[in-house]
């Protein structure tokens, strides 16, 4: 174990081993997109799609409706993915969700009282304007948790997971609130939302979000060699030359802001955020660098094939996809958990 | 925006002329909303129906339609997957987005106003009589309602005192959900000669059992799904809160379906008389 | 030269450390001694920039710790802290393989994979290299740490090691192989090393220097002959000397 030691250090291999998933991962993805614009109520067969042998009718639906609403997909789950594998970073716990920093409880929240209190005002914003509600009352709601955060002198993540809690405990009693002043209708309408659904895409909802999730997306990917280092511990990736606190921030306001813009156009859509980071990670390693890219992707395909079946198992009412996810990603996950420890521990 | 915007004129324009052909009367309609297919019904144009929705169960021939969701959470495709040339709405449908695809893939939409009075209801009459090109059947239609509601009018005079009524929309154990003003509830408890205890509130709140008593409601109105829901008569008449009002000492609680009650449709005038009746028989 | 001149850190209604004036030089090895809650971590904490000072300042090269960018002080010295976790499934070489952040690595390029290598071979852990990092026992992930931070200032000239209790959780043989290793580090590459240790029969085999705190001041300081002595094991550790150096 002395200086002889350097002359033994060879032959080099690479350190990073590990098999980048993405090129498997975008095949998939491109087969899963392709077989739900074609799968649906209408049906529209892949072939004639290529040939450009469709009906009017087809084309419409196609172009229209199909298209926005299997692209909307892929951005949505992309977003929820990669904020979840981000804030599994920030956190340091495989268990963080975007929930926790306050974005479907705020946008819940703000979606209630528009409903409920500002019936007329939605027209102000036309079509969009529970979208720009829960934008809002999602991106707001994180930031005030963050700004409690640091008002608490050191900004430690515990203190953002604590006055996370209180912050949602008090948009869910506000949402319950307003629950109660609502009507039937009302009532309808905001527990439909809380279901999420991805039925209103239009071109416009897909091309905003995207242009909010997109660059949210690279920025953190650009950031997760350094994730990776805040994953020692805070004091140490000051040590390795990593801002902590702005990495803290730049993580926060990605995922506040693109869980925000999924919340707006689809509602509240589960598990997915959680699921699919874990997936990824046991089956690449915990290295964000690859499980930020791989999750986009990855979250991508699973919400394209969640919103098919949800399109088609009750057609031709549909499902929301919210509950799909949950229903699918809850067993599954605790499947993930037992499998995981029980492994890990002997359990 | 300014090229998104043109692409997407681009978008509509095309989709819309593609299916541009568009006949007088419509061969398929898809119908949102009970009130709507019952109206389309009583005008003798089922045959037209290629769908609706899950508040549309009557008549029961209703219930086999094809069923694209519950009116406030349509799907586009599942709706065009049905081939309308014409998809008939009240203003509770929605959610707005997916009415704005299926109008931007060139199918129309026709929006009734859900009113609670019989001329709002005629007023739709003549609508779909108009575009579905059954205006004789309208006639008659509208014809038999204003000579109910004549009959419902004298009806109404008839009664001593208006009798004091409360709605139970549902009763879950809990506090029961009573109907405020601006209900459906309200608008046929009026309708049919009574009054609804409840005035100090609009839409339908959990009302607390002591001040359900303080009300001194005659009777209790319910829908009979309701009922099923609290268990029947005897179980609704031992909740506390309805025990001790006299409606519960005298057994009164009328029980009548969900959509002929609150539907508002061309039966409303039926369901206003059959209320007055039990008023009276009492 | 790593110096503190005359530093305080209020905590509380104290002081820790309490106007402590101390030199880490290359080449040596410093020893922080002293009883429990004396403010060993905490001066070391001070000396690497993690926790600010209220009074006086810490220099590197007469340089005020608070002129370099993280990025900067990172590539001229590493920390091991206590208790550093890695609570997702890393490689052992991932682990190491951070170590060269600071330098614009990131693990894979062959230098890079040299000299995580080297390092894991230096801490006797090149054996664990396949090994999930929290899968390894307390003593094998403090020597995967500690590669890690030997790889941060890697044949990097004027560097400086501060180590918070390296051998907390080693076995005897692994104590001395560490603390070897710190002196070889400080005699053939110029390095300055800072320990913070409680075997005082390891301090004065290994150290050349040591800082003797109690209360968070200074009571001694300067070379190990002349501070760790039996009036010093008396006076602040309360202990018979016999019992430490074994009479």
């Amino acid at each position: 174990m002395t200086a002889s030691a350097q002359t033994s250090a060879s032959p080099h291999r690479p350190v990073v081993r590990r098999r980048s998933p993405l090129p498997l991962l975008i095949v998939l993805l491109a087969v899963a997109a392709a077989g739900a614009a074609s799968i649906g109520a209408v049906s529209i067969p892949f072939p004639d799609m290529l040939s450009g042998n469709l009906s009017d009718q087809q084309e419409a639906v196609l172009l229209g409706i199909r298209l926005p609403r299997v692209l909307l997909a892929v951005v949505v789950g992309a977003g929820l993915a990669v904020s979840g594998a981000a804030l599994q970073g920030l956190f340091r716990n495989p268990l963080a969700d975007p929930g926790l920093i306050g974005i479907a409880s705020g946008a819940a929240l703000a979606v209630a009282m528009v409903i409920v209190l500002a019936g007329p005002l939605t027209g102000l914003f036309g079509l969009y304007g529970l979208a720009v509600a829960a934008f809002c009352g999602g991106v707001g709601t994180c930031i005030l948790i963050f700004r409690i955060t640091r008002m608490s002198g050191a900004f430690s993540v515990t203190y953002m997971l604590l006055s996370g809690i209180a912050i949602n405990a008090i948009a869910m009693a506000g949402t319950g609130f307003m629950t109660y002043l609502s009507d039937d209708q009302q009532l309808r309408a905001l527990t439909f939302w809380t279901m999420g659904s991805l039925g209103g895409a239009l071109w416009p909802a897909v091309i905003v979000v995207a242009t909010v999730v997109v660059p949210a997306i690279l920025v953190l990917i650009r950031n997760a060699g350094e994730i990776n280092i805040l994953l020692l511990g805070e004091e140490e990736a000051r040590h390795l030359g990593v801002d902590s606190d702005r990495l803290k921030l730049i993580i926060v306001l990605c995922a506040a802001f693109s869980v925000g813009a999924a919340v707006a156009v689809s509602g509240i859509i589960g598990f997915v955020g959680l699921v699919v980071p874990h997936l990824v990670r046991l089956t690449i390693g915990p290295d964000h660098r690859l499980l930020i890219p791989a999750s986009a992707v990855l979250g991508g395909i699973l919400l394209v094939v969640a919103d098919t079946f949800a399109r088609i198992l009750v057609a031709p009412a549909e499902m929301p996809v919210g509950i799909l996810t949950s229903m699918i990603g809850g067993p599954f996950f605790l499947w993930l958990l037992f499998k995981q420890y029980s492994g890990r521990f002997g359990l | 925006m300014k090229p998104l915007r043109i692409f997407l004129l681009a978008l509509t324009l095309s989709v819309g002329m593609g299916s541009g052909l568009r006949a007088d009367t419509p061969k398929r309609v898809v119908t949102v909303g009970g009130a709507v297919t019952e109206i389309v019904y009583a005008l003798g144009a089922e045959d037209l129906i290629a769908g609706s929705d899950t508040t549309s169960y009557f008549p029961p021939a209703a219930e086999k339609l094809p069923k694209v969701g519950y009116m406030r959470a349509l799907s586009a495709e599942g709706i065009l997957s049905l081939r309308p040339d014409l998809l008939i709405v009240t203003d509770d449908a929605g959610p707005p987005a997916v009415l704005k695809q299926i109008e931007s893939v060139g199918t129309n939409i026709l929006y009734l106003k859900s009113g609670r009075s019989v001329a709002d209801i005629e007023d739709s009459i003549r609508k779909l009589a108009e575009v579905l090109g059954r205006e004789p059947q309208a006639k008659a239609l509208m014809a038999k309602m204003d000579q109910d509601a004549a009959t419902l009018a004298d009806e109404v005079s008839e009664l001593k005192a208006p009798p004091r009524v409360m709605f139970i929309l549902q009763h879950g154990g809990g506090a029961p959900m009573v109907a405020g003003g601006g209900t459906a509830a309200d608008s046929i408890i009026r309708l049919s000669g009574g009054k609804n205890v409840v005035t100090a509130y609009d839409g339908y709140k959990p009302l607390t059992p002591e001040a359900a008593v303080a009300m001194r409601p005659d009777a209790i109105l319910i829908t009979d799904q309701g009922l099923t829901q609290a268990g029947g008569k005897d179980a609704l008449l031992k909740v506390p809160g309805v025990a001790a009002t006299p409606a519960a000492k005298a057994g009164r609680v009328y029980a009548m379906d969900a959509l002929l009650l609150l539907g508002f449709g061309p039966r409303m005038v039926e369901a206003a008389r059959a209320l007055n009746k039990m008023y009276r028989a009492q | 030269m790593i110096s503190a001149h005359d530093i305080s850190r209020r905590l509380g209604d104290r002081n820790i450390p309490d106007r402590v004036s101390v030199e880490i030089a290359p080449g040596e090895v410093t020893a922080i001694i002293g009883p429990n809650g004396a403010g060993k971590s905490t001066l070391l904490k001070c000396l690497t920039g993690a926790t600010p000072v209220d009074r006086g300042e810490v220099r590197l090269d007469g340089r005020p710790l608070g002129e370099f960018t993280l990025r900067e002080l990172a590539c001229r010295r590493a920390v091991l802290s206590q208790g550093a976790a890695v609570t997702f499934p890393f490689l052992v070489t991932e682990v190491v393989a951070m170590g060269r952040a600071p330098h614009g690595g990131n693990g894979t390029s062959f230098a890079d994979a040299a000299i995580i290598r080297q390092a894991l071979e230096y801490v006797d852990a090149w054996h664990l290299c396949d090994r999930v990092f929290p899968t390894l026992s307390g003593g094998e992930r403090q020597r995967v740490q500690l590669a890690r931070v030997l790889a941060q200032v890697w044949e990097t000239q004027g560097a400086y090691l501060f180590l918070d209790e390296p051998t907390s959780e080693l076995d005897l043989k692994h104590q001395h192989q560490v603390l070897q290793l710190a002196r070889q580090l400080a005699i053939e590459q110029g390095m300055g090393v800072c320990v913070v240790m409680h075997d005082l029969n390891l301090v004065r085999r290994y150290a050349d220097r040591a800082i003797v705190l109690r209360a968070g001041a200074c009571v001694a300081a300067g070379l190990v002959a002349d501070t760790v002595t039996a009036e010093t094991v008396a006076e602040v550790f309360e202990v018979a000397p016999e019992l430490v150096f074994g009479g």
